[in-house]
């Protein structure tokens, strides 16, 4: 057996014994909450529970820890930093990159590791793409999307992309209470000015509500933006380019109906009876204000609130498990075969 | 169906216009109530005018609610008369429902559900819809505990909040009888601004007043014939020295529980 065989088999038993690390990139989110690194740092979490090494990585040394708005669980796997010089990889490791960070890809794409694209966004795929490059050019074959939708959009652009999905799961402590609501109502934007505009809107044309509170839910931490969103009595959401839309559903699972923009790109959950809906975002606060008018005469429809119900038995932590896990063992099957191709195209060599 | 251990309290002053149809209109949102409280107890004056009218209200089947009517012999003014019925209450908690005012229907269920998750609270107050003779909305009356850092904690009214923002409304909210009771009751000594006294010393006493963000009560302002229209339009108008005396007054009698007697002298003029 020649060196390169004896390297090849060692990295094929790394596959067979967990023995090697799945790297997943992350953007600093500087102590702010953030959907998309939250689903990041829940899947690292599941595969390092299930005995694989996942690591966090980055690419500055300097890097905010995530126990503020995460938990110390989270902020306690291990991190790595590029710019430290603290990644070694090898044809066993994977490297999971957000779709946003077309650049890295090309900067990693002479090593030798597995690279899989995550796709979360699907406005910010070409982001960094020079005209003409796909990723495959860069050496990836593979991509995780977080809904059948968002990887319908990476398969019309990327053919040669194979895509999984493994699903949003929203944490149980977004969850019901029998605790009266309070008239404090939820907003989540993706962008900050979008929030203002809403709120300023409504206060000046409702001004018989300036006592109601808006709350806007950027920067809380996880558990206390849950906390928060189950006490409001509604929630408003504008994100034009979401390829999931976690909140929303995040706010029906704490029972407050969501009163929101529907994006460019529908999500799979929404449908005409579980939100109050809209395509004209500068009419929210004249929804708001209705829906805070039936709210204090107990007037809300039932209907609304059945609608809603259906969605908590969905994007559960046990079907995001399951899923992510199966997509895991393929990956490490394709590795292995590949691997194992690669001994036999030397052996063929050879001959 | 569970028992809300509440009595619904009108008094009956004096009769005057409208006074059945106005009665009617209240006895009628206690029948209109999801969930129905335990007692209604109508308090008339003792006067043959108003027992005769109160006799001829039609009460109609007040299924599930029992109905008394007490009279009251003593003084027969608004605190006095709340203080009397009080006495008659035998449920924990009580409500005074003024003649030109109704409940929506909405009122106890949202009190049965709030008393369950905030038992601590001594006073729960609606949010009142102030509208005129007529009907029309005004404006709306003890929501302002919900504004965002109005009081220290959100929805409970405090006396330093209260200080500085009187406007709150005593009239639909639901008490603890023995709250009541433990801080004296309404002074009867106290002229115009008997309710923000009472406020004052409520939460003075640490007693936990809360909103609760429903619309709970319709108020009609200024019937002729009401306490308020007589001290804007009765025969002796409240002048503005005398408005800011009583303002005065229940700033500093909010500290006493027992009710002192005051009375208000214009000062001569040159």
């Amino acid at each position: 057996m020649g060196e390169k065989e004896q390297k090849i088999r060692e990295n094929i038993e790394k596959l067979d014994g967990k023995n090697f690390g799945i790297y997943f990139f992350t953007m600093d989110t500087k102590g702010n909450a953030t959907a998309s690194v939250s689903y990041i740092y829940e899947v690292a979490k599941t595969l390092t529970d299930n005995g694989y090494k996942a690591h966090i990585l980055h690419e500055k040394s300097e890097y905010t820890s995530v126990e503020s708005w995460l938990g110390e669980e989270y902020a306690q796997l291990p991190h790595v930093s590029i710019e430290a010089g603290e990644l070694s990889v090898g044809p066993a490791d994977f490297i999971v990159i957000p779709e946003l960070f077309g650049h890295v890809v090309e900067q990693i794409s002479n090593l030798g590791c597995k690279k899989i694209i995550l796709c979360q966004a699907y406005d910010y795929m070409f982001e960094f793409l020079e005209p003409g490059k796909r990723w495959s050019d860069y050496g990836v074959t593979d991509c995780i999307a977080v809904s059948e939708q968002v990887g319908q959009v990476v398969t019309q652009n990327f053919k040669a992309v194979n895509v999984q999905v493994v699903p949003v799961s929203i944490p149980e402590y977004f969850n019901k209470s029998d605790e009266p609501k309070k008239p404090i109502v939820a907003v989540h934007t993706r962008e900050q000015r979008d929030a203002a505009k809403i709120i300023k809107s409504f206060y000046l044309q409702f001004p018989q509500y300036k006592w109601i509170t808006f709350r806007d839910m950027r920067g809380l931490g996880r558990k206390e933006f849950a906390k928060t969103l189950r006490e409001s009595c509604c929630s408003i959401w504008v994100d034009d380019i979401a390829g999931f839309g976690t909140f929303p559903v995040e706010s029906m699972k704490c029972g407050t109906p969501v009163l929101g923009k529907v994006p460019n790109m529908i999500p799979e959950w929404l449908n005409e009876e579980n939100g109050i809906w809209t395509y004209e975002g500068h009419r929210l606060p004249e929804f708001a204000a209705t829906y805070i008018e039936s709210w204090l005469e107990d007037a809300i429809p039932n209907e609304l609130l059945e609608a809603m119900a259906p969605i908590d038995s969905k994007y559960t932590k046990a079907d995001q498990d399951s899923k992510l896990l199966e997509v895991f063992e393929g990956y490490i099957g394709n590795r292995k075969k590949d691997l194992e191709t690669h001994i036999e195209n030397l052996n063929n060599e050879g001959e | 169906m569970a028992k809300t251990d509440l009595t619904v309290v009108i008094p009956v002053h004096t009769v005057e216009g409208d006074t059945v149809k106005w009665l009617e209109k209240a006895i009628d949102s206690v029948k209109q109530q999801k969930v129905k409280p335990d007692t209604l107890l109508i308090v008339t004056a003792d006067d043959k005018e108003v027992i005769d009218t109160v006799k001829k209200i039609k009460l109609g089947s007040l299924d599930k609610i029992t109905t008394v009517v007490a009279n009251d012999t003593g003084k027969t003014d608004f605190c006095s008369q709340v203080n009397f019925a009080v006495t008659k209450v035998e449920t924990e908690y009580f409500s005074v429902l003024e003649l030109d005012d109704e409940f929506s229907n909405i009122w106890v269920n949202n009190f049965v559900d709030y008393k369950t998750h905030y038992s601590d609270v001594s006073l729960f107050l609606p949010i009142v819809v102030d509208t005129d003779v007529s009907g029309r909305y005004v404006n709306t009356t003890n929501e302002a505990v919900w504004a965002l850092q109005f009081s220290d904690e959100m929805g409970i009214l405090d006396n330093g909040s209260l200080l500085d923002y009187p406007n709150f409304s005593f009239t639909g909210g639901i008490m603890k009888k023995s709250a009541y009771e433990e801080i004296g009751g309404f002074k009867t000594s106290i002229k115009l601004t008997f309710i923000y006294e009472f406020l004052l010393r409520t939460t003075y006493n640490d007693l936990r007043v809360m909103t609760i963000p429903k619309y709970g009560l319709k108020h009609t302002n200024m019937r002729p014939g009401s306490l308020f229209y007589g001290y804007k339009n009765g025969e002796t108008p409240v002048s503005k020295d005398e408005a800011k005396f009583w303002m005065d007054t229940a700033k500093k009698e909010y500290f006493f529980t027992e009710d002192r007697e005051i009375t208000f002298e214009e000062k001569a003029t040159a």
